[in-house]
């Protein structure tokens, strides 16, 4: 039987593809094609920038940028397996997808998320059997150790390590946490699991429980991700019905179940600790790790918490060994990882790639490379208080001790790709805005730090700025990284320092020369109308909002710099790129 | 062990008690007064009876106020205190008392086991001893007949 | 028994729960702790009692802790003035006084610390430093009448919706646990002042003398069952009350 899978996923969603679900479910019931086609919406598809997508099985068919008017004509090649339908772009050809290589993601996308039929089917749930009858707890969490997992939501801590820890502390009880707050601007990696393979995390779970000898799990989810809590509610509850969740699991005498808790709506909620105050029903506000959760967390008892991605990993691991696993990534960082690529490369969206991959690999050969007309200036991965990287960086390999070499970070997996037209200095002033808002301002070095950062950083980008204001910044830094109480304020100075570090020159030219050579910081660029390109077509005055243009027709136009915001409208309007922004080259 | 018969109303207690405690001849920082009936010639020295379940102490959350079990001294911990003022209220018989010159609560501390008050009364009106058998009796009269007369005050 | 070392003396410690900066200030080393109370939980955000520690074992390593937090392992080495530390105290002294730049006790610190004060070109000028022991030791006395509001640098320390909290007892614990004097708290005929509220004060019934707000007395009644006609003299005449009684079991 073919299938036809609409991609449910966010990107596609906020483009229409529900209309195009319903539009072949009418044409289907019509048709009476319920024999020969199965329908099914699944979650993210990865190629989010061309969505909506539709894949067609057998042959792994792709059609983008579906529209439901073009449902007939598809349905139509679908049935008469045209296979030289020009739209049908050949999945496993394509480099967007060529290059991935899919562990956590592995069913994302591919089945119906609601229908527990279909994980099972692609072999879920047969790891848990294995595990509670066939595998002591020692056993799983050799397991886990030797293949070398390693945390998924930005530490990077050894995951069998951490179980191992948690099984050997003293305490009543146990708990076991899934950690779905995913808090970075931009990433959606964790909320495309929970939306798309939800039984995947569930399994993960359970097998973590019974290795560590917990009774209860928590799945802690973004309180934006309503969506995520639906599906993963609706898949607890078929998995119960199953027998893979409350008592007596798969006849094997093991009690374990899930609930799940809405996020308290602030980044620094995802921060392992704050995120067992809030479960707690305390405010999220992280505490010192001098005691470790896995002896003291979640009620002051031993607690595993892990990502989303973490525990998707799981169930493979438990099935195919640790050997199978090792045999992907890097030495020390083992496996795959899944990013949420954005920003101005051309195919934005979802993917996972070996430990390992370059960064060039990622962005000019899965990313299809930087939208027309620019070129790369630098990549920023590991969310908000991630680093940038530049050029000449592009060839480091993704993995947790590269990224962290670099000063920049892995995080949970957001990568932002960044053009020629991005100014630096504001970059690093956006991040430290973002935590300025979202640390949870209990110790002085994040929250006064940051306060000043930004206060330096807005001076910069006015044109205010001093040399010493960077050794200030340094100096804030360092501080931040070596007293804050919790990661968030230990990595929040990293947009900083590497853009100080990779594109000082940037800086400078904000100091020194007063000017913002990406043409971004609005204190420092003027705009003018180069004379000699200017056709005086008049279009600029017809589109500047303020009146600022003036000219007579088929003459040179100029601007009255007092009137002008800078809002660039001209800029994009002028056909002849006769507008120019001072400071900034144009060559395109 | 107080014996009211014996005192003479002299101040030796508070002024012994508050040179102890800070250095000065005060009697209002004293951690003991004597309280008198000029008229009558009568005079009552009165501190803190380091009660079996004290009330300031079950008033204090942070625990400041602890019991000690071997010694029965009730003592004031300055460092945790953090300035309630609840045990003032709380302790029936006054013998706790905020100073605001200083602000901390005070009560007699026994003064590490050598009650100066005991030291300097010239007619020993104040006792510090073991619990004997004897003693105890004599406690439980007062008490009984005290508990009797508050009945009626009241 | 643990054995540490601090500042390269050794030290032996027999009570295992306490941390690093209980035996610093007892082996009378001074740290600044501005966010340390010891009548209250440790919370570890002034981050000013810093101290770095090693072991042998750690092969020449070295991290950066909260002293008011850290528990005392065997064979720690501490330092509790090097100069990675001094450094470090003296930033958060200049950030502290970035935020509050009218405290004299941070002035007194930068003094002590050698800050400079003008690093940041900036003077706010915020009372509270936010160390939380104000809503700690009012979380402590069971009443929370008072509780750290919103996060990041909009963080403050309110009663609930900022109107006049209405379970406040008028104690003024947490004007006194304070270690910058920024909760204001007067009296004036009879009449406490705190967090917008005014508290009446009972006047003793024997002496006429104030002595506790009639909500503090309340909250003593209510919690504990203690009849409120005995909580209306001052100790000074309920000390004289029991004078009395005495005087009559012996002289009458
Ligand atoms: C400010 C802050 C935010 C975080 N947000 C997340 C998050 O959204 N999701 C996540 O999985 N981990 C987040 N983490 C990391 C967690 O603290 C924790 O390390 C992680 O969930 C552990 O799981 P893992 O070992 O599987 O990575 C955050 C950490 C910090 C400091
Ligand atoms: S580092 Fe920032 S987020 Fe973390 S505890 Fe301190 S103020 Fe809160
Ligand atoms: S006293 Fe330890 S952090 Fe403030």
């Amino acid at each position: 039987m073919k299938q036809i899978l609409v991609c449910g996923g966010p990107g596609c969603l906020a483009k229409g593809s529900r209309e195009v679900f319903e539009a072949f479910k009418r044409k289907i019931e019509q048709n009476k094609l319920h024999v020969e086609l199965q329908l099914k919406e699944t979650g993210c598809q990865g190629l989010c920038q061309k969505g909506p997508l539709v894949t067609v099985k057998p042959g792994n068919l792709l059609y983008t940028e579906v529209k439901s008017e073009d449902v007939g004509e598809i349905l139509d090649k679908i049935i008469k397996s045209d296979s030289n339908y020009d739209r049908a772009l050949k999945k496993d050809e394509i480099s967007f997808y060529k290059y991935q290589t899919k562990i956590a993601l592995r069913n994302v996308g591919e089945i119906d998320p609601e229908n527990i039929s279909d994980y099972i089917e692609r072999g879920g749930y047969e790891a848990l059997k294995k595990t509670l009858h066939e595998m002591t707890p020692e056993e799983v969490i050799d397991t886990v150790e030797k293949s070398g997992l390693r945390g998924r939501g930005g530490g990077g801590f050894p995951t069998g390590k951490k179980w191992r820890y948690c099984r050997n502390a003293d305490g009543p009880v146990r708990y076991v946490i899934c950690n779905g707050d995913e808090g970075d601007p931009g990433a959606f990696m964790d909320r495309s699991i929970m939306e798309g393979d939800p039984h995947s995390v569930i399994e993960g779970m359970v097998i973590g429980a019974y290795a560590v000898g917990s009774r209860q799990g928590y799945i802690y989810v973004r309180e934006e991700y309503p969506f995520a809590v639906k599906r993963l509610k609706k898949a607890i509850e078929d998995s119960r019905k199953m027998g893979f969740l409350g008592k007596n699991i798969a006849g094997s005498g093991f009690d374990f179940d899930i609930e799940i808790n809405r996020g308290g709506g602030a980044f620094v909620c995802g921060e392992s600790t704050a995120l067992m105050r809030s479960i707690e029903g305390n405010v999220g506000e992280p505490r010192a790790k001098y005691i470790h959760s896995v002896e003291r967390g979640l009620w002051d008892m031993p607690t595993v918490l892990n990502n989303v991605e973490t525990w998707a990993n799981i169930p493979p691991i438990i099935n195919k060994g640790w050997e199978w696993y090792l045999s992907f990534g890097t030495k020390t960082s083992p496996g795959t990882k899944a990013f949420s690529l954005v920003g101005k490369v051309k195919n934005t969206g979802l993917i996972e790639v070996p430990m390992g991959t370059t960064l060039r690999d990622i962005i000019f050969k899965i990313g299809g490379g930087m939208i027309e007309g620019r070129s790369f200036k630098a990549v920023q991965t590991g969310g908000p208080s991630g680093g940038c990287l530049p050029a000449e960086k592009l060839d480091l390999q993704v993995d947790f001790d590269q990224l962290t070499k670099e000063g920049s970070m892995m995080g949970s997996g957001g990568m932002i790709v960044m053009d020629d037209r991005t100014c630096m200095v504001d970059v690093a002033r956006y991040f430290v805005n973002f935590l300025l808002d979202e640390s949870c301002g209990k110790c002085v070095p994040c929250r006064e730090g940051l306060k000043r950062m930004s206060e330096i950083m807005g001076r910069i980008t006015h044109g205010l700025g001093s040399e010493k204001d960077l050794e200030v910044l340094e100096e804030i830094c360092w501080t931040m990284k070596e007293a804050s109480l919790c990661a968030l304020g230990k990595s929040a100075p990293n947009p900083v320092l590497s853009t100080i570090k990779f594109f000082r020159e940037e800086y400078l030219k904000h100091i020194n020369e007063k000017t913002c050579p990406s043409g971004v910081c609005k204190h420092l660029t003027t705009y003018y109308i180069d004379e000699n390109i200017c056709k005086g077509c008049h279009v600029c005055v017809k589109v500047c909002p303020t009146g600022a243009i003036s000219g007579e027709i088929k003459q040179p136009h100029f601007i009255e710099e007092d009137k002008c915001i800078k809002c660039g409208s001209c800029f994009d309007a002028c056909k002849f790129n006769a507008v120019q922004i001072r400071g900034m080259k144009i060559d395109d | 062990m107080i014996y009211p018969e014996k005192c003479i109303g002299c101040s030796s207690c508070e002024l012994a008690c508050s040179f102890q405690h800070t250095g000065e001849f005060r009697p209002t920082k004293s951690r003991i007064s004597a309280i008198r009936w000029p008229k009558m010639g009568v005079s009552v020295p009165l501190t803190c009876l380091q009660c079996e379940d004290p009330s300031c102490m079950k008033v204090c959350m942070v625990g400041a106020i602890t019991k000690d079990k071997e010694t029965g001294l009730v003592s004031i911990n300055q460092e945790k205190c953090i300035g309630c003022r609840l045990c003032t209220a709380a302790c029936p018989f006054g013998n706790i008392n905020y100073d605001p010159e200083e602000a901390i609560v005070f009560k007699c501390d026994l003064c590490d086991g050598e009650p100066q008050c005991v030291e300097f009364c010239p007619n020993n009106a104040i006792e510090y001893r073991e619990a004997t058998d004897a003693l105890l009796q004599r406690k439980k009269k007062v008490s009984a007949k005290f508990a009797e007369i508050l009945e009626e005050v009241r | 028994m643990i054995k540490i070392r601090v500042n390269g003396k050794p030290v032996a410690i027999h009570d295992e729960d306490k941390t690093l900066l209980d035996v610093i200030k007892e082996i009378g080393i001074n740290i600044p702790a501005l966010c340390y109370h010891p009548g209250l939980p440790a919370r570890g955000s002034c981050r000013l009692c810093v101290v770095e520690i090693t072991k042998p074992s750690w092969n020449g390593r070295s991290k950066i802790v909260t002293s008011c937090l850290y528990p005392c392992e065997d064979g720690l080495e501490v330092l509790t003035h090097s100069p990675k530390v001094i450094k470090l105290r003296k930033v958060i002294i200049k950030l502290l006084l970035a935020r509050c730049s009218d405290s004299k006790e941070l002035q007194e610190l930068a003094l002590q610390y050698n800050a400079d004060v003008s690093r940041f070109g900036t003077k706010e000028n915020e009372k509270c430093i936010l160390c939380g022991l104000c809503t700690r030791a009012c979380e402590e006395m069971g009443i929370e009448a008072i509780s750290m509001v919103n996060r990041g640098w909009k963080k403050e320390v309110a009663p609930p919706y900022y109107e006049p909290p209405e379970n406040c007892i008028g104690c003024g614990a947490c004007a006194e646990v304070c270690p910058v004097g920024a909760i204001e708290l007067t009296e004036t005929n009879g009449i406490r002042r705190i967090w917008n509220r005014e508290f009446e004060i009972q006047k003793c019934v024997e002496c006429g003398k104030y002595f506790a707000t009639v909500a503090q007395l309340e909250h003593l009644h209510n919690k504990y069952g203690i009849p409120l006609k005995d909580l209306k003299t001052c100790p000074e005449c309920s000390k004289k009350r029991v004078g009395t009684v005495l005087k009559k079991t012996f002289f009458d």
